[in-house]
């Protein structure tokens, strides 16, 4: 620990909740070792830069993670630069979770899910560590020690939300996964070119945005049209149950692909109930039911159900459709019938019931 | 509904025909009949409504000159199913309900 007359960050936090923004020194009177430090860590930019920038990379691979291997519990982590509490993180050279410059938090990866983050610090560097802090040149001792940004790379099942850790990373030793978590390109260029890259040909990016979208974020009336929707892009589950009525449907639509079997049935024929009834037989007679008379070109559809017969007798009841037709010379007229004819050739009487239904052609 | 039953020249009920829906078109419901048969249309009383149509060969005969049902006698002997059985044939069973 430096000799130092105050702790210099109880001295700088206690002048940053006063308000102060910078050390006056006043002629004639002494300087102190605290005032100058204060006066360096109010100029520095790390209170502002880290909490107005964020934590972050500027670049796409500065500390990223890879390679998880759960045999050794390690992984790689990419050199690069980092921001993290206002402090610039460097790596030189690619290393890993293992071998990381400080290893006093390492452990066993955990089972399953688990985050990796960046942990930022500063560690006191006296003339021990660095010779020329010993200023051999002239006063041949140590003056003034240093502050060095640092770094350790932990993994915590639980998340971290404390500013000096950057999520780099979410790694699972089950599936063998590792996904990205850093937030990448923290420069004013790269968000000034993403900008410039996303208000395409409008003055501005909230221009483009308000062509399609309200004020709310909800897509204006109007915005989607035919060309806008992708081939294929409506399916069977995007369509609401009873959305598509009839007028919606364009003639010839449905086909007999698109019909499923056993959906057609008489309600959806054009049909008219032309006949409906029972009907007494005698055994060894035939039985007539006239059901349309004069010419039609229209199809006849039966039903006959058989409702008694004596199961002692040997019974048998066929019927069929018949059209007939008739004409006279004198005086001249013709005529057309249709028929329902039901033979018994059985030894009891039988009543059967029956309904015809006409169906048009077209 | 409307009950329409076709005889023969005797009054023996050749066929009984109970229709919810008739084409009001058809004039001969029972199409070409045969030398000496007619057919007569009766009130549908609710009795009558109530019927099945093998019952009216069993309970009636028809009165050709009043064209009107007239019921069988319980006790004598009347046509029971083919219409050309002898009046004093023994009655035919009556068939069971069931089948298709």
């Amino acid at each position: 620990m430096a000799n130092s007359s105050q702790d210099a960050d109880v001295l700088l936090g206690t002048s940053l909740d006063r308000g102060y923004v910078r050390v006056r020194f006043q002629q004639g009177k002494p300087v102190l070792d605290r005032e100058l430090t204060l006066a360096a860590d109010l100029a520095s930019p790390r209170q502002i830069v880290g909490r107005y920038l964020g934590n972050g990379v500027v670049d796409d691979t500065g500390f990223q993670v890879f390679n998880l291997d759960v045999a050794s519990g390690d992984f790689r982590i990419r050199a690069g630069r980092c921001l993290v509490d206002g402090l610039e993180i460097r790596l030189g050279a690619d290393t890993s979770y293992q071998t990381q410059p400080n290893v006093g938090s390492i452990a066993p990866l955990p089972a399953g899910a688990s985050f990796v983050y960046l942990r930022a610090f500063t560690r006191e560097v006296s003339g021990t560590d660095d010779a020329d802090l010993l200023n051999g040149s002239d006063v041949g001792f140590e003056t003034a020690r240093r502050d060095k940004a640092d770094f350790e790379v932990v993994v915590s099942v639980a998340p971290i939300t404390a500013s000096n850790h950057f999520l780099l990373a979410e790694i699972n030793t089950t599936t063998l996964t590792v996904g990205d978590r850093r937030r990448t390109g923290l420069s004013l260029a790269t968000l000034r070119d993403e900008i410039g890259r996303s208000r395409g040909a409008t003055a501005g990016l909230d221009l483009r945005l308000a062509t399609s979208l309200d004020p709310t974020g909800a897509l204006k009336a109007g915005c989607v049209g035919s060309t806008t929707l992708a081939a294929s892009a409506v399916t069977e589950s995007r369509v609401a149950a009873l959305a598509v009525t009839e007028p919606k449907l364009a003639n010839a639509s449905i086909s007999r692909r698109t019909v499923q079997p056993g959906t057609v049935t008489v309600q959806q024929l054009a049909s008219t109930l032309v006949a409906e009834g029972s009907i007494s037989v005698n055994p060894s007679t035939e039985a007539v039911v006239v059901f349309s008379a004069g010419a039609t070109t229209d199809f006849f559809m039966a039903r006959v159900r058989v409702t008694s017969i004596a199961l002692i007798a040997q019974a048998r009841l066929d019927w069929s459709l018949r059209a007939r037709f008739q004409s006279t010379l004198f005086p001249p007229s013709s005529s057309q019938f249709h028929e329902l004819v039901l033979k018994n050739s059985g030894t009891v009487i039988c009543s059967a019931t029956y309904k015809i239904y006409r169906i048009l052609e077209a | 509904m409307r009950i329409l039953i076709r005889h023969d020249a005797k009054g023996h009920i050749v066929s009984a025909l109970k229709a919810s829906v008739l084409d009001p078109g058809v004039t001969e419901p029972f199409g070409p009949l045969e030398e000496g048969e007619g057919f007569i249309e009766v009130d549908p009383t609710p009795e009558l409504e109530a019927l099945e149509c093998h019952d009216f060969p069993e309970r009636f005969v028809v009165d050709p000159q009043k064209r009107k049902l007239k019921a069988v006698a319980s006790t004598a002997s009347a046509p029971k199913t083919a219409p050309d059985e002898p009046a004093d044939k023994p009655p035919a069973k009556r068939p069971k309900k069931g089948g298709e």
